[in-house]
């Protein structure tokens, strides 16, 4: 089986100094995680457990205080294979003097998308996550529904492999909610590999074929489909066990 | 490096700033400053054309300076706060590429907006009677070197922003640096005149340290050298290049290992 990701005794502590006096914060604590080409990871954990900063160290927002990660066989960091990676962020993050299809063209281009193409490309993405009537939209004017498609459309625009997504479903009515469980799964049957972060257990157990469960900044275990499919709840029920035998919810 | 990368960021950073509420009533403000050193100008009768070219002159300079460094201390630190730096980051493009994009983007728009004022400023001056063949080089020469002042306290803007980490000691810094950039000539003198010594040696540093505006003051060029204008001009267009590019490169030793 083919690796997309590999990441290996992954270590990220936070320092801080204010006033030459450095605190440190642990992020994440030797990390091992795996994902084969075509598989849908979902990271799950209480808040503060180090999923966004599992994800971030993956993109490159933040430097490893230890260990390794590879792309597609590469060391991160490298600017040629992060091209294949789309990230689709906790909130949507654009700037706001700019219609939505401007947006995209910038984004696009920044992905490596020529001139020439990227009008075509966003169009296409645009239809994709049902935009194309807000096109000309400014971004100031969107609402948080529009944003969050218009995240998702930028994290698609250059057609990567591996998706990144941190917590893509939450904060979304049950019509997004269903739209966005429709794509994800759309996206991983043509061929796209996926990692998100998610509180909303119910939702992982649909979608993901692997967890991840993450506690006080370590990878506390790792589950497969079988482990609960056809048995609804059963996932919440082994993460709760989980998080309760390690010393209860931390924050 | 690659300019495909580059260049869409400075289209959109100076998109994005024109865009912005605040420069557009910087220009607005220019416009008007510019209407009223015409009306000023109105009172000093004799010299109306000398005051008319050294108010406009003036205040292009500074207005533009003050918007340029403005603009730049603001640029990424902004970029860091609303997150907006995370979509272009973990994308195909460096650290480097970014800065860059981001400050070339910025002086672009700083530069449009002084092409803007200096045709409405020569404009009127045209109206007023004003001999363009006899006056025109020194007068274009010297919005040119404004200019040159522009790139590079906007290029020390960006270092001390991303050094910083705050848009308010940024500013002071670079504020700093611009003033004492005025007294180069004199902090030369100084030194020269001291003793060997530790003391010496400080002031001769702070004279290296501090941007030699004296190499950018294209009116007084021509009034001590002007046989030698041509060189003297690019000579500090030289020296501009050099300098912005070392508060560049600072800029991206401190951005390179940044987190967010
Ligand atoms: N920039 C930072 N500086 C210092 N500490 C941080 C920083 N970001 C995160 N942390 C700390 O790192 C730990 C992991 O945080 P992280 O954001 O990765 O958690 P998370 O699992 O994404 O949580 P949530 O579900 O709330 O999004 C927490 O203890 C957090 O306080
Ligand atoms: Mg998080």
């Amino acid at each position: 089986m083919s690796s997309v990701l590999s990441i290996r005794n992954l270590t990220k502590i936070y320092r801080r100094s204010h006033l030459g006096r450095v605190t440190a914060t642990m992020g994440v604590k030797s990390i091992n995680l795996e994902i084969a080409r075509g598989e849908i990871m979902g990271l799950i954990g209480p808040n503060g457990a180090g999923k966004t900063t599992t994800l971030k160290l993956i993109l490159g927002l933040l430097n490893p205080t230890e260990g390794e990660i590879y792309l597609m066989d590469k060391k991160l960091p490298d600017s040629s294979v992060i091209q294949k990676v789309g990230f689709l962020p906790e909130v949507p993050y654009f700037p706001k003097n700019f219609s939505v299809e401007e947006v995209l063209y910038f984004y696009g281009r920044l992905s490596g998308i020529p001139d020439s193409k990227v009008r075509a490309r966003a169009d296409e993405v645009l239809a994709l996550v049902r935009m194309s009537h807000r096109k000309t939209r400014m971004v100031r004017e969107c609402s948080k529904g529009m944003l969050q498609r218009l995240s998702l459309a930028q994290a698609l625009i250059h057609d990567p492999e591996l998706l990144i997504f941190d917590e893509p479903i939450t904060g979304l009515d049950p019509v997004g909610l269903n739209e966005m469980r429709e794509m994800i799964v759309t996206l991983n049957k043509s061929g796209k590999t996926i990692l998100f972060s998610s509180h909303i257990i119910s939702e992982v157990e649909r979608i993901a074929h692997r967890v991840g469960v993450m506690e006080g900044g370590e990878m506390v275990q790792t589950l497969s489909s079988d482990q609960w499919k056809g048995r609804p709840g059963h996932l919440e029920e082994i993460f709760v066990q989980t998080i309760h035998s390690r010393g209860g919810l931390a924050v | 490096m690659k300019l495909s990368n580059i260049l869409p960021l400075a289209r959109y950073t100076f998109v994005g700033s024109f865009r912005s509420k605040i420069f557009l009533v910087l220009i607005l403000f220019g416009v008007l400053l510019l209407l009223s050193s015409f009306l000023l100008s109105i009172l000093g009768q004799e010299q109306e054309i000398r005051v008319l070219t050294d108010l406009g002159l003036a205040s292009i300079e500074i207005l533009a300076l003050f918007t340029s460094i403005f603009l730049m201390v603001n640029l990424i630190l902004e970029q860091i706060e609303q997150r907006t730096l995370y979509l272009v980051l973990t994308r195909s493009v460096s650290r480097a590429e970014y800065l860059l994009g981001n400050y070339f983007g910025t002086l672009a728009a700083i530069f449009a907006c002084v092409v803007l004022m200096t045709l409405l400023h020569a404009g009127i001056l045209l109206f007023k009677g004003w001999d363009i063949r006899a006056e025109g080089l020194v007068y274009f020469a010297s919005v040119f070197t404004s200019f040159e002042k522009i790139v590079l306290v906007s290029a020390l803007g960006l270092f001390f922003s991303i050094f910083s980490t705050s848009a308010v000691s940024a500013l002071v810094f670079t504020i700093f640096l611009w003033i004492s950039g005025h007294f180069a000539v004199e902090l030369k003198f100084l030194a020269g005149r001291l003793e060997d010594g530790a003391l010496k040696t400080l002031f001769k540093g702070i004279y290296y340290l501090v941007p030699h505006f004296h190499y950018l003051n294209a009116r007084d060029i021509w009034i001590s050298y002007s046989s030698q204008f041509g060189r003297m001009i690019a000579e500090g267009t030289l020296y501009t290049a050099l300098y912005s590019a070392a508060a560049l490169l600072l800029a991206h030793l401190s951005f390179r290992k940044k987190e967010f």
